[in-house]
């Protein structure tokens, strides 16, 4: 899973590889911050700055190559 | 609380037995409620399904504690009765993994558990509350051995990696210590008038005794040195025999290191209710109750099915699943009912025919997170070098707490440790993302820090992240209130012919108790529909 390629067992995790539902960064912060069904939410855990840098790492990582960085102040608004 | 004969000298179980007699059990509940008697979860005793079902069949998926209950009970009321299970075992999060069994977790790393005979690891729930009435009562029906757990042990530390030079406070020192100098500040501002407004004189007086006696406190209603805390807290050291034998009282740890320890904060998680004594621990095992159930219901079992699509009409509802092994060859099973148990993490993705406000709910619910880690060691050092029988340590290490093994006390030989148990929070997460042999040696690191007898004794450990466990993807429902103001009611009803059960579907999130009641009121509820026709 460090690999980003997801998992299946009796539900899946989604592979972050390629993933096209990235494109939008607004909904990458959204569901960091909300979770969403099987994936909890880390909105009280992290710090803004916490959440861009995940958000942006994967973005930009596990062949995605999205170049609008998100910022923190992106977070704090979208909490 | 009643005293133990009421005055007109008839004593409570002979009232109670009266009013069994001539009312009924319905009413004796009821007064057994309000004398004190009874059930503390909700449990109401047995369910009794009463009625013919007439042949009707009834779908279980998943065969954890609550699928159990369903099909153990519906069965025996007449139901035909089938379960579809995605491990190759029974008992769901109810589990223990002892010496040879192996685990596969989600990433694809497999751990064998290389435990000696008789020892185990409860990845899942490890203690029962006495007030679990339910789960009481069908390991009483299922002749599960049950054996006290220890969840306070005075003697077990209390550590902070900030506070004391990183070294381990006892529980008792910490906890008589606190108490005795809280105490004693407040027989201070009482004396000094400063509670005046607040007390009455009367019991200014009473309040002054109570507290020297809870504080342990001198008559100058002062915490001091000496033999009386030592009777409290113990000694630097124990009274014993023969010469030489006085005992030495131990030097008190101020207030002010105590407050900014934090260790404080350890001492309330043993007044909790869910915690309180009496605890229990099934005897070899929490999986012994799932073991045994299985005995029971086993031949309706199918194992290896993977749900994939659930579907209904006014006629009965269809089941899809797959086997985990060959997962080409889709497979369908057909009933008149469902009650389906699957965790919310993974019903949220299969494709289920239910409304709008049920499936909002299925989605509306995270699992938290948990991170379990057993250690075996050649000897039970905690009991040879530290005096510690059963309890809990706890840390503000990762690792979160130590608990030592409540079984085979005082014996020689080797012994398993719970060297981590993490509930939500970062450190959870970052324990998961680990790989299962780091999560091991980061435990051992961290637990040096407690008992450094860690680094020559250990042997062998396995651990469980519950977010990368194939059968839940997450440790329980984690409700918050707003959530379930909006959905919990939506996902207990009864959608046409399904119904859901769970510690999900619970007020007891987490507990098995939380699966049983869920599954007695959910199979409750949909015999009385089947009933209507």
């Amino acid at each position: 899973m460090s690999d980003g390629k997801g998992a299946v067992g009796a539900g899946h995790y989604p592979s972050l590889v390629r993933n096209e539902a990235l494109k939008s960064n607004g909904y990458a912060v959204s569901l960091v911050l909300r979770g969403h069904k099987a994936m909890p939410p880390f909105g009280r855990m992290l710090s803004d700055d916490q959440v861009a840098a995940v958000v942006n790492y994967i973005r930009t990582h596990f062949d995605n190559d999205y170049t609008d960085a998100v910022t923190a102040q992106d977070v704090k608004d979208a909490r | 609380m009643l005293q133990e004969e009421p005055d007109d000298g008839m004593s409570r179980r002979d009232m109670l037995k009266l009013i069994g007699l001539t009312a009924g059990s319905a009413a004796m509940y009821q007064a057994m409620t309000s004398l004190g008697y009874a059930a503390e979860s909700g449990y109401k005793g047995r369910i009794k399904l009463e009625g013919d079902p007439k042949g009707a069949s009834v779908l279980i998926l998943g065969a954890g504690l609550a699928g159990l209950t369903a099909a153990l009970e519906l069965r025996q009321a007449g139901y035909k009765v089938k379960v579809l299970e995605f491990n190759n075992r029974a008992g769901g999060r109810n589990w223990s993994l002892r010496g040879g069994d192996t685990y596969t977790e989600l990433g694809g790393a497999t751990q064998k558990c290389e435990f000696d005979d008789g020892l185990y690891l409860n990845p899942g729930p490890w203690r029962i509350p006495f007030h679990h009435n339910g789960l009481l009562d069908y390991c009483k029906r299922l002749g599960v051995k049950l054996e006290p757990f220890q969840q306070l042990n005075h003697n077990a530390y209390l550590h902070s990696s900030k506070a004391f030079g990183g070294k381990p406070q006892r529980i008792r020192e910490i906890k008589t210590d606190f108490q005795g100098h809280t105490s004693e500040l407040l027989a201070k501002a009482v004396k000094k008038g400063e509670l005046d407004e607040l007390v009455t004189k009367e019991d200014r007086e009473v309040l002054l005794q109570a507290l020297r006696s809870w504080g342990a406190l001198d008559k100058d209603y002062a915490y001091k040195v000496g033999d009386l805390t030592a009777e409290f807290r113990g000694y630097a050291k124990d009274p014993g025999g023969g010469l030489g034998a006085e005992p030495v009282a131990g030097q008190i740890i101020g207030l002010s290191d105590i407050l900014q320890s934090r260790l404080w904060l350890g001492l309330t998680s043993f007044t909790l209710y869910e915690f309180q004594t009496t605890m229990f621990q099934p005897i070899g095992g929490m999986g012994k109750i799932g073991e045994a159930f299985a005995k029971q219901v086993g031949d309706l079992i199918t194992y290896n099915a993977k749900v994939t699509k659930i579907e209904q009409n006014d006629k009965g509802v269809t089941v899809f699943y797959e086997d985990a092994k060959t997962p080409d060859i889709v497979q369908k099973a057909i009933a008149d009912w469902c009650v389906c148990t699957i965790p919310l993490t993974i019903l949220s993705q299969i494709d289920i025919q239910v409304g709008d406000a049920m499936k909002a709910a299925i989605g509306a619910v995270p699992y938290a997170s948990s991170v379990k880690v057993g250690l075996q060691f050649k000897r039970r050092f905690w009991e040879e070098d530290d005096v510690i029988f059963g309890g809990i340590s706890y840390t503000d290490l990762p690792i979160r707490q130590i608990s030592y093994p409540s079984t085979d006390y005082n014996s020689t030989g080797k012994g398993v440790l719970l060297g981590c148990y993490t509930w939500n929070g970062p450190n959870s997460y970052e324990l998961t993302a680990m790989a299962p042999e780091e999560r091991v040696k980061r435990a051992l690191e961290y637990g040096a820090q407690i008992h450094p007898q860690y680094k020559t004794e250990f042997e062998n450990g396995i651990s469980v992240a519950w977010h990368r466990s194939p059968f839940t993807l997450g440790c329980a429902g984690d409700w918050t209130d707003e959530a379930r103001k909006e959905h919990y009611d939506n996902l207990c009803q009864i959608d046409g012919r399904i119904v859901l059960a769970g510690e999900h579907a619970s007020y007891i999130p987490a507990w098995q108790e939380g699966a049983i009641l869920s599954s007695l009121d959910a199979i409750g509820r949909l015999h009385k529909r089947v009933l209507q026709g």
